[in-house]
């Protein structure tokens, strides 16, 4: 039987066929990386840009929360050649004065993150002023990202 | 004092050597996973405090066999540290260090013993140096022994001081995993009777502050409660149960976090900076406004710009309310500013307020209020979430 394994903010959670992940994001930033072959796949929900700017769990930063989420994907038994990225979320809720732009510096970090680790971006839903909900299903490498009151969109 | 009531103050130090607990864990996974070069996580629940007939049998049988380091602890805080690793678990941590097969460890000598030196060293590093942060004081932990015994053996000795003070030991149980595989040992950190005594009266001192918090924010509660029965002609109450620590990833507290609620939020300036946000379900929102306008229930159907103007308004009172009852309580100035609506899921509401927060820890620190009209319960919230900077002002005031 199938479950959804859902994921708190500066959560990072790995998933097998035919389990799916699911993770809502305001200014927060979900990273998905997959292996479509060996059908796993895991999401890590950061809430910061960079591990300089404080403290606590790896999943919280950009920085730490990628490279952690890379080893949980091989550990789960991926393989790093096939590993593929899409994110999500990084929205400004309540506009820029309240959040300082974090959505945005969140996007930016996970992406040079991405890049320094080499791993492909192979697609995004960012930005914008509205919450995300976002699932993974590892079996596809599907992201489907559905915002309140839209039709899911996968991406 | 008997005995029932040191096992009630040793629980009520238990609970504030949580965080520290949690804090040292995430600190020597860290240190961990640098030393073994694998992906090391520790996870504790904190700080037990056992009857200490029951501290030997809490992690293993008395007549297992474990390796285990002792440090003694010098300094401002001291006492002893023991780490103890089942046999088995502290062979396999040896293979590893040294870089052999699984199963070839089968005694301790120099080397093997070093290893788990080394190891001690770290953990008990991390674990002594959150806990002495937490203290303000110093502590400098001692080389560690290294010894391969019976459970029992290693660990009723280092109980002997802790008798001649209590019944109880503070036990620190943690998980250990490495490479996605669970692994047994477990922490015992056993402080002087001196030492003890300053973490019961920082425990004392953070209970006052807690409580002083707490009647802030009941005070706050029943202010905004009058300004509210005004408002809506109404009679509204506030209940709330005073501050509390929620972790980052349960902020939705039983809440299925893509509820979708109306959110409003105000900035708080001057002196005191943080967040007020007040959520209400969308049905619970338009109730409210036909509420407001005198309007049969299920008039108002939408979030037209009547509606928003009505939220914000109330959400202007209640955060003037509270806030002001606090300010007035710290002797501190601080202004909420104008509101800001937002219609979504609650914890994509929630994220945008908890940032700042964030930086600083894996927890959040905020006040939970719940509302009743006339006596019925809505769906509806407020929180306050105090930035760190200001959070630290706030506990100033209360020293």
């Amino acid at each position: 039987m199938s479950e959804v394994m859902n994921i708190g903010i500066a959560e990072i959670k790995v998933a097998k066929c035919p389990n799916t992940l699911r993770t809502v994001l305001g200014s927060c930033v979900g990273v998905a990386i997959f292996d479509r072959v060996a059908k796993v796949g895991g999401i890590a929900h950061v809430m910061l840009p960079d591990s300089s700017m404080g403290q606590g769990a790896k999943g919280k930063f950009a920085d730490t929360a990628v490279i952690a989420l890379i080893e949980d994907v091989l550990m789960a038994g991926a393989d790093r050649k096939r590993l593929t990225a899409k994110i999500s979320g990084g929205a400004s809720m309540f506009g820029n004065k309240v959040d300082n732009g974090i959505g945005d510096r969140n996007i930016k970090a996970v992406k040079s993150r991405l890049s320094e680790c080499a791993i492909r971006l192979a697609a995004e839903d960012v930005g914008g002023t509205k919450g995300r909900r976002m699932l993974l299903d590892p079996n596809t490498g599907d992201v489907t990202v559905q915002v309140i009151g839209a039709d899911p969109v996968k991406i | 004092m008997p005995a029932d009531m040191q096992a009630i103050k040793q629980n009520e130090l238990s609970d504030a050597l949580r965080t520290v607990a949690v804090n040292s864990a995430y600190n020597a996974s860290r240190a961990l996973s640098k030393w073994f070069r694998k992906g090391v996580r520790l996870t504790s629940d904190g700080f037990e405090s056992l009857p200490l007939d029951e501290v030997v049998t809490a992690a293993c049988q008395p007549e297992d066999a474990v390796v285990a380091a002792h440090m003694p602890l010098e300094g401002d805080l001291d006492g002893n540290v023991l780490l103890v690793f089942k046999e088995a678990t502290a062979f396999k941590i040896i293979d590893m260090m040294m870089g052999v097969a699984e199963g070839t460890t089968q005694q301790v000598g120099d080397m093997e013993a070093s290893c788990i030196q080394e190891t001690g060293n770290i953990v008990a590093t991390a674990f002594t140096n959150s806990l002495a942060s937490w203290l303000n004081s110093e502590t400098i932990p001692a080389a560690p022994t290294v010894v391969h015994d019976m459970a029992c053996s290693v660990i009723e000795p280092l109980l002997v001081n802790q008798a001649t003070i209590g019944d109880h030991a503070l036990v620190s149980r943690t998980e250990f995993e490495m490479d996605g595989q669970q692994l047994d040992w477990f922490l015992l950190l056993l402080p002087s009777a001196t030492s003890l005594e300053r973490m019961q009266d920082r425990c004392a001192s953070d209970t006052f502050k807690q409580n002083a918090l707490h009647t802030i924010a009941i005070n706050g509660a029943f202010n905004a409660s009058r300004a509210m029965s005004k408002w809506l002609h109404k009679g509204v109450r506030l209940s709330t149960e005073g501050f509390e620590r929620v972790p980052l990833k349960e902020i939705c507290q039983g809440e299925s976090s893509d509820t979708v609620v109306a959110g409003l939020h105000l900035a708080l300036g001057s002196q005191m900076h943080g967040h007020t946000l007040m959520v209400m379900t969308e049905p619970t929102a338009f109730e409210l406004v036909d509420l407001m306008m005198g309007q049969p229930e299920g008039t108002t159907k939408d979030f037209d710009e009547m509606t928003q103007s009505c939220l914000k308004e109330t959400g202007n009172i209640v955060s003037s309310a509270f806030v002001n009852s606090w300010a007035k309580w710290l002797d501190i100035h601080t202004e909420p500013q104008p509101p800001r609506l937002q219609v979504d899921m609650l914890e994509a509401i929630l994220q945008a307020v908890v940032v700042e927060q964030a930086m600083v820890s894996d927890e959040v620190f905020l006040a939970r209020t719940s509302f009743s009209v006339d006596g019925r319960w809505l769906d509806w919230n407020y929180y306050v979430l105090p930035t760190p900077m200001s959070l630290r002002l706030i506990e100033t005031s209360l020293s």
